[in-house]
Parts: structure tokens; C-alpha cells; sequence
């Protein structure tokens, strides 16, 4: 009924319903025009194998159409969702869906699902481009393992089987498969989670967009900034300092053995794991922190 | 002040109304169908006059061959204008003709002659494509003569040039094969895509809900087909360049790292690389030319299943 209730713009319906096709029509561009470039000359000039730069650069161009497409995404669901609470305030009917024998949460579920119900076409648009981009990033990695790695010393292959470090190298690898795979899932329920979050902070549509847009924006920085730190200090750690102490900055690591390469890559593939992990669990801990509390501002408006 | 603009807001639906009686939709769309022919020849035309007048007039001091120099890059100049515009034509073309697939769909209604009427309308850019690619085939074998012939004085110096040349004599098979086929896609493919998309339209809007989406829907498909195309050609390209090295050139070999110049152990690798280049293209071309004969007959019984229409009354033709 909510969902009915939602009748859109021509130009929002415009947006909703042009996201995949858009989304399309640029990640097939990006691709001809990769294939346009490359293969041809590839074909007819170089003989050491076509694949690595082809997908090399697919990714790339393809990553950039995900990056960009995805940014448009988040900022529509912001824009769908931020004014649920605040404009039935503005307009002086909150009171009166209160008045009803729906429960707060059922209201701010419906509101929120179907914002989401009408955006649908755009997330599948973003998961088809990450599905494509990791089919590719795969492939990639099976060209760059086989063929520079163990295509010219097929010995070690054995010893990564034997040493065993092939297991957490695969479930780290699976883990970020999927975090990554899900993204635009995860995207879509924490911007919507965010939206509520403004749209019960705001008493007028424009307040509560723009405290959207800010704290999408905030988290955006904030998320980017402990990443790369956190990423940083994991790799000037156990690379820079623990991995080679003959010329570790840090004094500490300065008295500790030389370990083996199958021991770096044991830990960097647990340190990547569990990293992978918790960031997952943040992501699932702001998305269901950010309904409840919503949900309890909401309690507390007053028609 | 207030009055003139309300005067102002008077007259405005007026004189759109005035400009829609005047104007409507389809005559718009019908003026657009039919002047694109003289306007793309128009602007072929000024491509050719462009690249003969503008580009490549002032030789630079190092340039030793001038002639060489001049017809040579104003050929390629040209070569790399109309590839794009007869892909962008192309590319158009195919998501016309599916939005005319998905707006002509409906159950229970004559599907056959709708078909037949959407597919008339199609004719005239159909045309203006195919004009574009004959253009660029005629440009093609301009080439060729200046490069392979003594038809315009002595032969230009076209990188690889030598390579095909001694492939045509060795194989003169493969080369003939591979220019057919791409002579035959060039020419049939814009037909093909035409028939192709507008099923695809009809089977992609048998899925919409409203007549809204029927459009967007006809859209998707055929912009997912283009891209299901283009991956088809990036992924299967990478795992067939990789199973063929890792099976036919591994490390240990004479000639590592290229598993296509192992079917040609007999020739040197500079033209085992050409006739394996040109033996890849015809594969590719033929690839796509039986998809696009193939696949709008899968689709279009899949359309006519979800339809509810019966299989003997409309043809891909229609």
C-alpha cells in the first residue's frame, strides 16, 4: 500500500527506471572501446598473450563506471528515503498515522522498503557491474598467477600446496568475494538506514536532506580515512617491520628471525580475514544501529 | 509588470498546444526517420571533405615521403571516422529498433502486423547504416590498393602490410574467407541487428507490468546483449589465449608464450602471428554473424510463448 502510495515524478520515475540502462550502455561502451583499442593490436604485433592487459584495463574502465554509477545510486536513496518521516511532519499527518493500529516500526519499515522496492532496478544494475567486475578481477588473478607465477616454475605449485598457505589465502580471497560482491546491498541498506536516521531528525524535507547528504558525506571521509590508515599501519607492520627485520624502521622488530615467505603470507592472509571481517560486522552493527535509533526518534515525534 | 507576465503564463500552453497540432509526435518522429538519410550521407560527405581539406597539409621538416605521408594518414584519418560513426549509427539503430519491439507489445493483439509496421520504420536508417558501412568497405579497399597495388603509382608503406601480403600468397584461402565474411557483416549486419532487437523488444516487454516500463524494459535487453557481447569477446578471448598457451606454448617451448603461432610450426612467427590474426577474426566475425541469425529465432519463440502467440503466424521476417 506504501509502496502505491509512492507516486513518483516523470523525471524521478525517469531516474529510477534509466539506472540500468544507463549502467549498461557505459559498461558496454567501456568494454568496446577496450577491446576497439587493444585487441587489434594485439592481434598483429605482440606475441606474449593478449589477456592480462585486456582484462587489466576492462577492470579499470569498468571499476571507474561502478564507482561513478554507484556514487548516483547513493545519493538517490538518500534523496528517496531522507524525506519519509520528515515531509508526513511537514505536512501535519504524522499524527494521524500514529492514530492508526500500526506499530512505529511497521510504519518506518514500510516507508523504508518501499523507497528501497522502487529503487530495486538500480540495485540490480549495481550488481550485475560488481558481478562483472569480479568475474574479471578473477580471470585476472588466474592470468597473472598461471601465467607469470606458475607457468614458468610449475615447482611452485607444489610447494604451496604442501606448505598449506593456499587455505587462508582462499578463505580471505572468498571473504572479500563476497563482502565485495554485496557491497551494493550493504550500500543501498546503510544510506537508506541513514535517510530514516535524517528524516526523524529534521522537521522539514530540507533540513533532513541535507543532514543526509552531510552524514553520508562524513562517513564517506571518515570510512575512507581509518581505512587507508588502518590498511597502512597493517602493511608498515607486518611487511615493512615484521617480514624483513634486517632493515626495520621500528627497533622492536630489529631482534626478531627472518620469517619464511609461507609465514608472511599466513599472516597477512589472517590479519585479511579477520580485517574483512570486521568491517562487514561495522557495516551490519551501523545498518541495524541506525534503524533503531530512527526508530526511537520516531517514537518520539509528536504529530 | 504582473499583468505582461501573466500574459505571458497565458499565452505559453497556446503556443505550445499551437506547435504540438502543428507538429505532432509521429510527424516528428516520420521527418527525423526519413531526413536521416540525406543527412548522413551529407555528413559522410563532409568527412571526406574534411579530411581532404583540413588535415595532413603542412609536412613536418622529418618527413621524407610526402605523398606517403599525406594519403596515408587522410586514409587512416578517414578509416577511424567512419568506423565510429557507422558504430554509433549501428549502436542507435539496435536500440531504436528494440524500443519499437517493446512499445508494440501487448497480449492478445495482432503482433504480426504491428511487427511488420514497426520494421517499415526501421527501413530508412537501416539504409543510411548500410550507406555508411559500403562507404567504409570502399574506403577499405581504397586502402588496399594504394597499399598492396600500383593502381595510384607506387605502393604506400603500411605497417604489416608485407606480413598480409605474403599470408594472401601462401593462404589465399583465409584471407578470402575472412574479407567475405566481413564484407557479408558489414552489409547484413545492420539488417540482422534490425530483426534481432526488434524480438528482443517484443520479449524483454512481454516481462513490464505497465506500458511504461514495456520501453525501458526493450532498452535493458538490448543494451545487456551489447554488453553480454563484449564480454563474451573480453572473458572468452582471456581464457582461450590462456588455455591455448598453457597447453601449446608453455615456458619450455621454442616459441613460448603465444599458443596460436603452435598451429603454424612451419612458418615464421611474424606471419604465423598474421594468419593466426586473420584465422581469430574470421572466427569472431562468423561467431557473431550465426548469433545474429540464430539467436532472434530463439527469442522470438520465447517472446511468442510468453505472448500466448501461436508459433505459424508471425515470422522473424514480420
Amino acid at each position: 500500500m506504501e509502496s502505491r502510495r509512492r507516486v513518483g515524478s516523470p523525471v524521478l520515475v525517469t531516474l529510477q527506471q534509466g539506472c540500468l540502462p544507463v549502467v549498461l550502455a557505459l559498461a558496454g561502451a567501456a568494454l568496446v572501446a577496450v577491446v576497439a583499442l587493444m585487441l587489434p593490436q594485439q592481434l598483429l604485433w605482440l606475441s606474449s598473450g593478449v589477456s592480462a592487459p585486456l582484462l587489466g584495463l576492462s577492470l579499470v574502465f569498468l571499476v571507474l563506471v561502478q564507482a561513478v554509477t554507484g556514487g548516483a545510486v547513493n545519493v538517490l536513496v538518500l534523496a528517496q528515503t531522507a524525506p519519509l518521516i520528515s515531509t508526513e511532519v511537514e505536512l501535519q499527518s504524522w499524527g494521524l498515522l500514529r492514530a492508526t493500529v500500526l506499530t512505529v516500526h511497521e510504519i518506518v519499515m514500510a516507508k523504508l522498503a518501499a523507497a528501497l522496492y522502487h529503487l530495486r532496478r538500480s540495485l540490480m544494475a549495481l550488481l550485475i557491474l560488481r558481478a562483472i567486475t569480479a568475474i574479471t578481477a578473477l580471470l585476472l588473478l588466474a592470468v597473472a598467477l598461471l601465467r607469470s607465477t606458475f607457468y614458468y616454475s610449475p615447482d611452485r605449485w607444489d610447494r604451496w600446496v604442501a606448505s598449506g598457505v593456499w587455505l587462508p589465502l582462499t578463505l580471505a580471497g572468498l571473504l572479500f568475494l563476497v563482502w565485495y560482491v554485496a557491497q551494493p546491498v550493504v550500500q543501498f541498506l546503510l544510506n537508506g538506514t541513514l535517510g530514516i536516521f535524517a528524516s526523524t531528525a529534521g522537521r522539514s524535507r530540507s533540513r533532513s536532506m541535507a543532514s543526509a547528504l552531510g552524514l553520508r558525506m562524513g562517513l564517506w571521509v571518515a570510512s575512507i580515512t581509518l581505512n587507508v590508515g588502518l590498511i597502512y599501519g597493517a602493511i608498515y607492520l607486518i611487511v615493512i617491520n615484521w617480514a624483513s627485520p634486517s632493515t626495520a624502521p621500528l627497533e622492536a622488530f630489529r631482534r626478531g628471525p627472518t620469517p619464511t615467505d609461507e609465514q608472511v603470507l599466513w599472516v597477512t592472509a589472517v590479519v585479511a580475514f579477520f580485517y574483512i571481517a570486521i568491517v562487514a560486522a561495522i557495516q551490519a552493527g551501523l545498518i541495524a544501529g541506525g534503524l533503531s535509533i530512527g526508530r526511537r526518534r520516531a517514537e518520539r515525534i509528536s504529530g | 509588470m504582473a499583468g505582461s507576465s501573466a500574459q505571458a503564463q497565458a499565452e505559453a500552453p497556446g503556443r505550445l498546444a499551437r506547435l504540438r497540432t502543428r507538429w505532432p509526435r509521429k510527424r516528428v518522429a516520420h521527418v527525423i526517420r526519413v531526413g536521416c538519410l540525406p543527412l548522413l550521407v551529407l555528413g559522410a560527405l563532409a568527412l571526406i571533405g574534411f579530411v581532404a581539406l583540413v588535415t595532413y597539409r603542412v609536412p613536418r621538416p622529418w618527413i621524407t615521403d610526402v605523398r606517403e605521408w599525406r594519403v596515408g594518414g587522410r586514409l587512416s584519418v578517414l578509416l577511424y571516422g567512419l568506423a565510429g560513426l557507422q558504430y554509433f549509427a549501428n549502436w542507435l539503430l539496435g536500440l531504436l529498433a528494440a524500443a519499437a519491439g517493446g512499445r508494440v507489445t501487448a497480449h492478445g493483439v495482432d503482433l504480426r502486423t504491428r511487427l511488420r509496421i514497426a520494421r517499415r520504420g526501421m527501413v530508412p536508417l537501416t539504409v543510411v547504416v548500410t550507406f555508411v558501412r559500403l562507404i567504409l568497405i570502399i574506403t577499405l579497399v581504397v586502402y588496399g590498393l594504394y597499399a598492396f597495388t600500383h593502381v595510384f603509382r607506387s605502393p604506400l608503406d603500411v605497417p604489416g602490410a608485407l606480413n598480409i601480403e605474403r599470408v594472401f600468397l601462401l593462404r589465399p584461402v583465409a584471407a578470402i574467407v575472412m574479407g567475405g565474411l566481413l564484407v557479408v557483416h558489414l552489409l547484413a549486419g545492420p539488417w540482422l541487428r534490425v530483426r534481432y532487437s526488434l524480438w528482443l523488444g517484443v520479449w524483454a516487454a512481454s516481462y513490464a507490468r505497465t506500458q511504461a516500463q514495456r520501453v525501458w524494459n526493450a532498452l535493458s535487453a538490448r543494451l545487456g546483449a551489447g554488453l553480454a557481447g563484449a564480454l563474451t569477446l573480453v572473458w572468452g578471448g582471456s581464457l582461450a589465449s590462456l588455455v591455448l598457451s598453457m597447453i601449446f606454448a608453455p615456458a619450455y617451448s621454442p616459441r613460448p608464450g603465444n599458443g596460436l603461432l603452435e598451429f603454424y610450426p612451419h612458418l615464421p612467427s611474424s606471419l604465423a602471428q598474421t594468419l593466426a590474426s586473420l584465422n581469430v577474426i574470421s572466427a569472431i566475425v562468423a561467431a557473431i554473424l550465426i548469433g545474429q541469425i540464430v539467436l532472434p529465432v530463439v527469442v522470438m519463440r520465447r517472446a511468442q510463448r510468453r505472448l500466448g502467440v501461436s508459433r505459424a503466424e508471425p515470422s522473424p521476417q514480420a
